[in-house]
């Protein structure tokens, strides 16, 4: 199968999911008001709480930085759909028109159509990771310095990139097991609370022996906590203490990232399998 | 009206109102993947609010206004995250079965037969409170273990019942957004703000208390805009009755149950008057369509 048919089914993908977007509104709306109510809701947080002496100083954080700190991890937080709903939506959707199995009858390829998903929830993710991203950036005081404006973009792509490697497996566990959702909402939950989106992760040692540097150790396993530590290492700057040494969270990262990919790789040949077996079409 | 004329109305509505139960319970059982998500959201919620209250402290200004000392945070964040749950419900349960029944083509069938129809949309509600009183009894027991009133009855008898008030005003809310999800159709966007919106604004995870540290003027006229719902005065209550006289209200207790009552006879009215407009949508243009 050639390069430039690969692309076409992609871009085709893409701009099919473009259309769906633009032609149902409500979710525009609906997102848009979240990260409304969300960035309201952060800004109250910030005005109510200071992190505790101890996060300080295992974070390199100021004890009022708390709507800055909430703020970066929710510009990130804005893309974590590429990974989690945006592929899952797609998939059930396709399953519920049965256009599914049209797609694994053909010589179309799998991987190809499960990409164009992730990447259409990117391109839509960013129309409101911007002005997050943006607040930021100006809460952080780093709206000037065009360093900090540069590496954080590198960091958000590189980010974006590791979770359309996590989306395309859940687009597969979608196909393959059907009733993902309740492992979706899992994951979604393990970023906004254990990966570092809302919360200093340098800070769970203060939990307590034991269990803080378990919950740690736990939230070093998943691409995402590395995604919001870099980020922030960009943004705020030296001060900033950082989980591992920055390189060695880029390595990680990618590595994660080839990792999924393989799974993915690897996953596509049962679910062809039960695609040529039993169908796909039955809900 | 004479009392037969009344049982000829009240008892079929109580029975559309057992069977939607018993169908939800029906369905709820059937489909177990659902109850343990609950369980997991709840726990997820919990140890949330223990890391939170670890990671953070209240800082002086809202520590001065509310009473709440600095370390307090995990009692007021769990007991805000477990409250919450039963405001989701009045978002949630009535939408998803609005939503389920017009998917199936059975709502249609509600609104063509005599079955009193604020009976039907109050069913999802009442029977997801239930199970979430289930998941609820547990984290009010880990809030009142770590707030040491766990052997006190006054707090735990005082705190269930503000529990009992909250899912009574969440079920007259849930009822008026029942209309609105007929009403307007693709409201899931709508759910998400408001349930968003209530659990921030309304003191779910920060006192409403607070609000001036970020401006005198518009702290004070934030905190007139959240009297304006149930949920603020259920969560203040809550908390008033949790961490005792040192706690300072948002207003004055009797005013706080006023209000409380008020606003959730206000929701029952609006929804009474909504049925009107979906009843005629219902008989104009039907309710089958997507």
């Amino acid at each position: 199968m050639s390069v430039s048919y690969r692309l076409r089914v992609i871009f085709k993908g893409v701009w099919r999911d473009s259309i769906t977007y633009i032609r149902y509104k409500a979710q525009l709306y609906g997102m848009f008001l979240e990260i409304i109510s969300l960035i309201f809701g952060f800004l109250l947080i910030g005005g109510a709480y200071n992190f505790s002496p101890e996060v300080l100083s295992l974070s390199g954080l100021k004890e009022t930085d708390v709507f800055m700190f909430i703020m970066t991890g929710a510009s990130l937080q804005v893309l974590s759909g590429i990974a989690t709903w945006g592929p899952l939506n797609r998939v059930e959707e396709d399953i519920h028109f049965g256009t599914l199995e049209h797609v694994f009858v053909t010589p179309v390829n799998r991987l190809g159509y499960l990409l164009s998903t992730t990447i259409s929830r990117a391109l839509f993710s960013m129309i409101f990771f911007i002005p997050t991203f943006i607040i930021a950036l100006v809460l952080s005081g780093s709206i000037t310095s065009f360093a900090a404006i540069g590496l954080s973009l590198v960091a958000v792509l590189i980010s974006i990139i590791s979770m359309m490697s996590v989306g395309i497996f859940f687009a597969l566990l979608g196909i393959m097991f059907r009733q993902t959702r309740a492992l979706v909402s899992i994951l979604h939950m393990l970023i906004q609370f254990l990966c570092g989106a809302y919360l200093p992760v340098q800070g769970f040692v203060s939990i307590g022996p034991g269990i803080g540097p378990a919950l740690k150790y736990i939230a070093m396993c998943f691409p995402f906590t590395y995604c919001f530590d870099i980020l922030r290492a960009f943004m705020i700057g030296p001060t900033y203490i950082t989980l591992l040494p920055v390189w060695l969270e880029l390595v990680i990262i990618a590595a994660m990232t080839i990792a999924f990919v393989i799974i993915a790789r690897l996953f596509l040949i049962p679910v062809e399998r039960k695609a040529k077996r039993s169908g796909l079409s039955i809900l | 009206m004479s009392i037969q004329n009344i049982r000829g109305v009240v008892g079929p509505s109580f029975r559309v109102l057992g069977k939607s139960i018993w169908r939800d319970f029906v369905n709820i059982s059937r489909y177990k993947v659902a109850l343990f998500g609950w369980l997991f959201s709840m726990l997820v919620g919990i140890g949330s609010a223990f890391i939170f209250g670890v990671l953070f402290q209240f800082n002086p200004i809202t520590s001065a206004e509310s009473g709440i000392q600095s370390d307090q945070v995990f009692v007021f964040f769990a007991g805000g995250i477990a409250l919450s749950t039963f405001v989701d419900t009045a978002f949630w349960a009535p939408m998803g079965r609005v939503e389920r029944d017009i998917h199936y083509g059975t709502l249609e069938a509600v609104f063509v037969t005599p079955a009193n129809r604020l009976a039907y949309l109050l069913s999802p509600t009442i029977a997801d409170s239930i199970l979430n009183l289930i998941f609820f009894i547990p984290a009010f027991v880990i809030i009142m273990v770590a707030n040491s009133s766990i052997t006190n009855p006054y707090v735990l008898g005082t705190t269930l019942l503000i529990v009992l008030l909250t899912i009574v005003s969440m079920i007259t809310f849930g009822v008026f957004f029942a209309m609105i999800a007929i009403l307007v159709r693709r409201s899931r966007p709508l759910a998400v703000f408001l349930s968003m919106l209530f659990q921030f604004f309304c003191g779910a995870y920060v006192p409403v208390q607070s609000y001036v540290a970020l401006n005198q003027t518009l702290g004070e006229v934030l905190k007139y805009i959240a009297a304006i719902f149930p949920y603020t005065h259920c969560y203040d209550l809550f908390r008033y009755f949790t961490y005792g006289d040192t706690y300072n209200p948002l207003f004055p207790i009797w005013m706080e149950f006023l209000f409380l009552g008020v606003t959730s006879l206000l929701f029952l009215g609006l929804a009474a008057l909504l049925l009107k407009s979906v009843e005629k949508k219902a008989k104009k243009e039907g309710l089958s369509i997507l």
